[in-house]
C-alpha cells in the first residue's frame, strides 16, 4: 500500500514543488494543470512517434517547458494578470492537445502505447531485499525517484544557494531585491520556467506509467498542487508531506469505489471534495490556534 | 471621456485579435478557410432564428459578466462561476417541478429566488472562508466548482432525469413558467428585461452610493479601506455572494427561458469562463458589461456555426477562448501602462 501511495504521490509531489518556486517568488501558479496536462500528452506523442519512452518523457518536459513561456512571457513580459493567463493557460492546454491528438491518432479518446509499451519500475538490487523497506522504495518509475531527488534538490536551492535568496526576496520585499540590483522578474520568470520542466514529468508520470493518454489525465492534480503547497507551510518538505496525504486519500477513493460502486461520475468529484475540506480544515485549525 | 476612449479602444483590440486568432487557426488547418471565415462572420446573421438565439446569450453573459465584475471591482476572485450557473438551472428546475401547481405569475419569482439563493449560497461559502480565516477565495471558489460540476451532473442523468427526454435533463418545466419569447422560435425572451433592470441598478449602486464607493476602494487598496474603517469580512461575503447570485441567475433565466425549459446536463459550458473575459474587457464597468458581452456571443455563434457548416472541429472553441483570455489581458495592460505614462 505505502509503495502505491508513494507512487501516487509522483504527479502531486511534482507539480507541487514546481510550483513552491513560483509561489515563493510572489506569484500563485494556477497552470499546473494545464502544463501537466500537455506533458502527459507530449510524453505519449513523442513516445509513439520515437517509440522511445526517454524521448517521450523529454518531449513531455519540452512541451511543458514551452507553454510555460508563454504563461510566463504574457504574465511577466507583458504584464497580464498572472490568474487571467493561467486560466487561459488551461484552457489553451486541454483545447491543443485535443486538436493535436485528433492531427496524430485521428481521435481525441484514449490513445494506446503500442505493444503495450508504459514506463516500468526500477528494482534497485540491495535495498529491494530489505524486508518492509523493500516494497516500498524499490520498483518505482526513474521519474518517482527523480521527484524525490528533486525535491531536495529545490530545499538545497531554495535555502542554501544566493540564487534561493533572490528568489525569496522576490517574493517576500522585492523592492529589497530590486535595490540589490536583481530585478525580481528574472527570478519569477526562471521559477515559472522552472515549474514548466516539474510539470512535465508530473505529466510523464501519470500517462507514461499507465501507457496511454486518457482525457483530462490530469483530473485536477494541479489544483491539489497549488492547496498541498499552502498545506504545507510553503515549504518543500511540508508540501511533499501534503502531496504524500492527497496520494493516500486517492488510494482511499480508489479502493472505496471497489468496494461502495460510486457511479463514475461521482467519482470525478472525489479528489476535489477531499482537498476543499483538506484546505478548509487545516487552514481553520491552524488560525484557531494561533488565537 | 479617456476612460470611454480606453474601454472602447480595448473592445476593438478584442475583437481585433479574436478574429486574428481565428484566421491563424482556420489557415493552420487548411480546409478552406475564407469559406469558413465567412460562415464565421455569419453566424448571428443567417435568420432571425440565430439572432434571437446571439442576442438572448449576449444577455446571459452579461449576467454572468456583471458577476465577475462585482467580485473583480471589489478586489475578489470568483472562479467557480461556471458552477454557479448550473447550481442556478438545477435548483430553478428542482423549485418549477414542486411549484407545478402554482400561477405562473407567483411561481417565477419563486423559482428565480431559488435560482439566485443556491448561487449565493455556494459562492458565499468561499466569502466565508476568506472573511474569517483568510482562505484564498481564487483556489475555494475553483475546488466547489470542480466538486459540484460531476456531482450536478449526476443528478442531472440519474435522480432528476426525464427519462422521455432524448437529451441528459431533467422534466421540463410546467407551461405557465415559461418566460415569453420576443423573437420568432429563438430563445430571446423576456428575462433580458430583468438583465437591463440589473445592469442599471448595478452601475447605479457602484457609481451612486457609499456602499459602491467602499467597494471601489476595497479594490484599489485593501489596506486603505481596512485604516478607512471599511468592514472588509462583511463585504468579503456581500460580494461573493452577490456575485454567484447573479451567475446562478444566469442559470434560472435558462431554464426559464430557453427553449428546452429544463436543466440540460452540459448546458452552461464556458458561461462561467467567458463571463471572466467578458467583465475583462468590460474593465469591470456596469455600462460596458453588455458590448463586450455581444462580442462573446458573436465569437460563440460564429464557433457554433462553423462547427455545423463545415468541418471545423469543436477544439476550436476552447482555443479561440484561451486566445483571446491572452490577448485580452495583455491588451488591458497594455492601455493601463500607456495611462500611467501620461
Amino acid at each position: 500500500m505505502i509503495h502505491i501511495v508513494i507512487a501516487y504521490a509522483t504527479p502531486f509531489l511534482l507539480a507541487a514543488t514546481g510550483g513552491l518556486l513560483t509561489e515563493i517568488s510572489g506569484m500563485l501558479n494556477i497552470a499546473l494543470e494545464g502544463l501537466m496536462l500537455f506533458g502527459a500528452f507530449f510524453a505519449i506523442l513523442g513516445t509513439s512517434l520515437s517509440g522511445s519512452l526517454a524521448v517521450g518523457i523529454i518531449g513531455a518536459v519540452l512541451a511543458s517547458f514551452l507553454l510555460a513561456a508563454l504563461f510566463a512571457y504574457l504574465s511577466i513580459r507583458l504584464k497580464s494578470n498572472i490568474f487571467i493567463t493561467g486560466l487561459g493557460t488551461n484552457l489553451f492546454a486541454s483545447g491543443a492537445v485535443a486538436l493535436t491528438s485528433l492531427w496524430f491518432f485521428g481521435s481525441k479518446g484514449v490513445i494506446r502505447l503500442d505493444n503495450g509499451l508504459s514506463l516500468k519500475g526500477i528494482t534497485i538490487p540491495l535495498i529491494a531485499k530489505v524486508p518492509v523497506l523493500g516494497d516500498m522504495l524499490s520498483g518505482h518509475t526513474v521519474i518517482t525517484y527523480l521527484s524525490w531527488l528533486i525535491v531536495a534538490a529545490a530545499m538545497l536551492v531554495i535555502y542554501r544557494t544566493s540564487f534561493g535568496l533572490n528568489l525569496r526576496g522576490a517574493g517576500f520585499y522585492p523592492r529589497a531585491l530590486r535595490s540589490r540590483g536583481a530585478d525580481p522578474d528574472r527570478y519569477r520568470f526562471i521559477a515559472i520556467l522552472a515549474s514548466g520542466v516539474t510539470c512535465g514529468l508530473a505529466g510523464a508520470q501519470l500517462s507514461l506509467n499507465l501507457g496511454a493518454w486518457v482525457p483530462n489525465i490530469s483530473a485536477g492534480r494541479g489544483w491539489i498542487a497549488l492547496v498541498a503547497i499552502y498545506l504545507g507551510y510553503k515549504h518543500p518538505l511540508g508540501t511533499a508531506a501534503a502531496c504524500l496525504l492527497f496520494a493516500l486519500a486517492e488510494y482511499g477513493g480508489i479502493s472505496l469505489q471497489g468496494r461502495l460502486h460510486v457511479p463514475a461520475s461521482l467519482m470525478l468529484a472525489f479528489p476535489y471534495i477531499v482537498t476543499f475540506i483538506a484546505l478548509s480544515i487545516v487552514t481553520i485549525a491552524r488560525r484557531e490556534r494561533l488565537k | 471621456m479617456n476612460d470611454l476612449k480606453v474601454s472602447v479602444r480595448g473592445i476593438i483590440a478584442a475583437i481585433i485579435s479574436t478574429i486574428a486568432v481565428t484566421i491563424l487557426l482556420l489557415v493552420i488547418t487548411g480546409d478552406s478557410p475564407v469559406t469558413a471565415f465567412l460562415y464565421f462572420l455569419s453566424g448571428p446573421f443567417r435568420n432571425s432564428y440565430s439572432f434571437g438565439n446571439f442576442l438572448n446569450t449576449a444577455f446571459i453573459l452579461s449576467l454572468t459578466g456583471m458577476g465577475i465584475s462585482i467580485a473583480f471591482k471589489s478586489g475578489f476572485f470568483n472562479i467557480g462561476g461556471e458552477a454557479q450557473v448550473y447550481a442556478g438551472t438545477l435548483s430553478a428546475a428542482l423549485v418549477a417541478s414542486a411549484l407545478s401547481a402554482w400561477p405562473g405569475i407567483l411561481g417565477i419569482p419563486v423559482i428565480l429566488l431559488a435560482a439566485i439563493l443556491t448561487g449565493a449560497v455556494v459562492a458565499g461559502i468561499s466569502g466565508l472562508l476568506r472573511a474569517f480565516w483568510n482562505i484564498d477565495e481564487l483556489i475555494s471558489s475553483f475546488l466547489l466548482s470542480a466538486t459540484l460540476i460531476p456531482f450536478i451532473d449526476f443528478l442531472i442523468s440519474i435522480p432528476f432525469r426525464d427519462p422521455k427526454s432524448y437529451l441528459m435533463s431533467s422534466g421540463e418545466i410546467a407551461r405557465q413558467f415559461h418566460l415569453p419569447r420576443l423573437l420568432g422560435a429563438s430563445n430571446l425572451n423576456t428575462g433580458i428585461f430583468i438583465v437591463l433592470l440589473l445592469g442599471v441598478a448595478m452601475w447605479f449602486v457602484f457609481n451612486k452610493t457609499i456602499f459602491g464607493y467602499e467597494l471601489r476602494i476595497l479594490g484599489s487598496n485593501q489596506q486603505f479601506a481596512h485604516y478607512g474603517g471599511i468592514r472588509i469580512k462583511l463585504y468579503a461575503i456581500i460580494v461573493m455572494a452577490v456575485s454567484g447570485a447573479l451567475h446562478s441567475l444566469a442559470g434560472g433565466l435558462i431554464v426559464l427561458g430557453y427553449n428546452q425549459h429544463a436543466a440540460i446536463q452540459g448546458i452552461t459550458s464556458g458561461l462561467g469562463w467567458n463571463g471572466i473575459a467578458v467583465a475583462l474587457i468590460a474593465r469591470n464597468k456596469p455600462e460596458y458589461v453588455f458590448p463586450s458581452a455581444l462580442i462573446f456571443a458573436f465569437i460563440q455563434a460564429g464557433t457554433q456555426t462553423l462547427m455545423t457548416y463545415s468541418d471545423f472541429k469543436a477544439e476550436f472553441a476552447s482555443i479561440i477562448q484561451a486566445a483571446v483570455f491572452f490577448l485580452v489581458t495583455a491588451q488591458s495592460i497594455r492601455i493601463g501602462r500607456n495611462r500611467r505614462a501620461k
